[in-house]
C-alpha cells in the first residue's frame, strides 16, 4: 500500500510537476466545458483550425521578442472573428473556407519558424511543453479559464437555445450571429490556454474528445459538461504520470489517454444498446 | 432586466387588426427569387385562419416574414398595429419540425421552458413561476409523462405538441403555425383540433399553414388560398376536399 502511495506522490514533490498538475486541471476544465458546445454545434473542425492558425502569431511574437501568449491570443481572436465573418456569407462553403485559411496560416507559421535559426525552440509550441510551465503561464491560464467559465455561465441560457433552435432565438430578438462570435472568441481563449499543455497540433483533441465521449454517456447537458471535465482532467493527470515514469511526451500521453476514454465510452454505449435490443427481442 | 432586443415591449394599438399585410413583396431566404408578390391580408383579432396552397406557394415565407425572420422587400406588415419584431413576446412562430436539432441534449420540459425566455432577457434565470407555466401547458397538451424525455425520443406528433406547448408558454397573442399537422398521428391531430378551439375561447389569433383540407371546416373560421405567392383569395367551403398536391 505504502508503495502505491509513494508511487503516486513522488512525481508531485517536484515544483515543475505541481505547476503541470495545476495547468492540466485548469486547461481540462476550460476545454471540456466549451468542448461540449463545440461538439454539439458540430464546430470540431473550427476548433482544430483555430489552434493551427495561432502558429504564425506565436512565431511573430517570438521574433519580435513579445510574450508568446499575447501573440497567440491576438492571432486567435483575429481567426475567430475571421471565421465568423467568412461563414456569415454563403459564397464559399464554411468548411472549405476554413480548410483553405487554416492550412495556409499554419504553413506561414512553419515558414517563419524555418527562417529562424532556433527552429528547435518551437517544438514545444507544436507539441506542448507542460513540464516547462512557469508561474506567469499559470496566471495567464487561470485568467483565461476563469474568464471563459464566467462568460459561459452568464450566457449559458442563450448559447444553449441558439445551439438547437436558431429560429426561436431570432424570434425572441436574439442575434444568433453575435452569440456565435462570442462562442468563437471563448473558443480562441480556451485554445490559447491549452497550447502550453498539448501544443497547437493536438489542442483540438482536448476540446473534442472528452466532450464526444461524454455525449455517448448522457442526454443531459450539465451531466455532459461534468463528465467531459472529469475525463479531461483525469486524462491530464494520467498523462502526467505516464510522462514522468515512462519518460514520454506529456502532450501526446494526455491526448492518448483521452482517446482511450473515448473508446471506453463508445464500447459502453455500444454494449448498452446491444443489451437493450436483446432484452426487447426477448420480451417480444 | 436586460431585454434581448432594444425594441421595447410595445402595447397593441387600440382598434388594430391582429395582422394586416399590405402589398407585401418578399424573397426566398438567401436568394433574389421573389416568393411573395403583392400579397395583402387582413386578420381580425381572435380569428383562426388556415393558409393553404401548393408546396412552394410561399406559405412558409409569408409566415416567416410576418414573424420578422425574413426581411420585407416592399409593402407593410402591422401586427396589432406595430411593425414585425416590435414586440417579440406577442408573436410565436412554430417552425416545421425539421428546423430544430432534435438530438440536442435537452428535455421536453426545458424545451417548453425556452418559451419563457423572451420574458426573462439576458442573465435572468427562469423563476419558479416560469417552470409552473411550462408544466401547466405541458399538462394541457397531454405530455406530462414525457416531460423528462430527451426531445429526440419523442414521436413526431409529440414533438409538434411540445413546440405548441412552448408557444403557449410564451403567452403569445398571435400564433403562426407552419404545417403543424404534417406527418403527425391521429391523436395529435385530434388534440390540435381541441386546442385550436381552446385558443379561440381565449381570443388568440392563429394562422396555420396546412395541407390537410379535411379539417378546414371543423377547425378554422376561414381559409385563405395562396396561389404561387401572388394572390390571396378566400377559399369557399366547396373547396374542401380538393387535392392541392396535384
Amino acid at each position: 500500500m505504502d508503495d502505491i502511495i509513494n508511487w503516486l506522490i513522488t512525481p508531485f514533490q517536484f515544483n515543475f510537476m505541481q505547476s503541470a498538475l495545476i495547468a492540466v486541471a485548469l486547461v481540462g476544465l476550460v476545454c471540456a466545458s466549451i468542448g461540449v458546445y463545440v461538439v454539439l454545434r458540430r464546430m470540431a473542425f473550427i476548433g482544430d483550425a483555430l489552434s493551427h492558425t495561432i502558429l504564425p502569431g506565436v512565431v511573430i511574437a517570438y521574433l519580435q521578442g513579445v510574450n508568446l501568449s499575447i501573440g497567440a491570443l491576438l492571432a486567435g481572436v483575429c481567426t475567430a472573428l475571421g471565421i465568423g465573418w467568412l461563414s456569415r456569407r454563403e459564397i464559399i462553403r464554411e468548411d472549405t473556407a476554413i480548410g483553405v485559411t487554416f492550412t495556409g496560416m499554419f504553413a506561414l507559421g512553419v515558414l517563419l519558424m524555418s527562417s529562424t535559426r532556433s527552429f528547435r525552440d518551437f517544438t514545444h509550441i507544436l507539441f506542448g511543453n507542460i513540464l516547462g510551465v512557469t508561474s506567469n503561464d499559470l496566471i495567464f491560464i487561470a485568467l483565461m479559464t476563469g474568464g471563459v467559465l464566467v462568460l459561459l455561465f452568464l450566457f449559458h441560457k442563450e448559447l444553449e437555445l441558439t445551439s438547437f433552435d436558431t429560429i426561436h432565438a431570432e424570434m425572441i430578438g436574439l442575434k444568433t450571429t453575435r452569440l456565435r462570435y462570442l462562442l468563437l472568441l471563448l473558443l480562441a481563449f480556451a485554445v490559447v490556454s491549452s497550447i502550453q499543455v498539448v501544443g497547437v497540433v493536438m489542442t483540438s483533441a482536448l476540446l473534442v474528445t472528452p466532450a464526444a465521449a461524454a455525449s455517448l454517456l448522457t442526454h443531459r447537458l450539465w451531466h455532459m459538461i461534468g463528465i467531459a471535465i472529469i475525463i479531461a482532467i483525469s486524462s491530464g493527470v494520467i498523462g502526467l504520470y505516464a510522462s514522468f515514469y515512462a519518460n514520454v511526451s506529456s502532450g501526446a500521453a494526455i491526448v492518448l489517454v483521452c482517446t482511450g476514454f473515448f473508446f471506453l465510452a463508445w464500447l459502453w454505449q455500444t454494449l448498452n444498446v446491444r443489451i437493450h435490443q436483446e432484452k426487447q427481442e426477448r420480451e417480444e | 432586466m436586460f431585454p434581448y432586443s432594444r425594441r421595447v415591449h410595445k402595447d397593441a394599438v387600440a382598434g388594430a387588426l391582429a395582422l394586416e399585410v399590405r402589398d407585401l413583396t418578399a424573397v426566398y431566404p438567401n436568394t433574389r427569387r421573389l416568393a411573395l408578390k403583392g400579397v395583402s391580408l387582413r386578420v381580425p383579432i381572435g380569428s383562426q385562419i388556415a393558409l393553404v396552397g401548393h408546396n412552394g406557394a410561399g406559405k412558409s415565407t409569408l409566415l416567416k416574414t410576418v414573424a420578422g425572420l425574413l426581411p420585407i422587400r416592399s409593402g407593410s406588415i402591422a401586427i396589432y398595429g406595430n411593425p414585425p419584431g416590435a414586440c417579440h413576446h406577442r408573436v410565436a412562430y412554430l417552425p416545421q419540425r425539421g428546423e430544430i436539432d432534435w438530438h440536442f441534449p435537452i428535455t421536453l420540459r426545458k424545451l417548453v421552458l425556452t418559451g419563457r425566455y423572451v420574458h426573462l432577457g439576458w442573465f435572468k434565470r427562469p423563476s419558479q413561476d416560469d417552470w409552473r407555466v411550462a408544466d401547466h401547458v405541458i399538462e394541457r397538451l397531454g405530455l406530462s409523462d414525457l416531460r423528462e424525455r430527451q426531445i429526440s425520443q419523442l414521436s413526431g406528433g409529440q414533438q409538434q405538441r411540445a413546440l405548441l406547448a412552448r408557444a403557449l408558454a410564451q403567452e403569445a397573442e398571435l400564433l403562426l403555425l407552419d404545417e403543424p399537422l404534417n406527418a403527425v398521428d391521429a391523436e395529435t391531430r385530434q388534440l390540435m383540433g381541441e386546442l385550436l378551439a381552446l385558443l379561440r375561447e381565449e381570443k388568440k389569433t392563429v394562422i396555420t399553414a396546412t395541407h390537410d383540407l379535411s379539417r378546414l371546416k371543423s377547425d378554422f373560421d376561414s381559409a385563405l388560398y395562396l396561389a404561387e405567392g401572388r394572390e390571396i383569395m378566400p377559399l369557399s367551403a366547396d373547396f374542401t376536399g380538393t387535392n392541392l398536391h396535384g
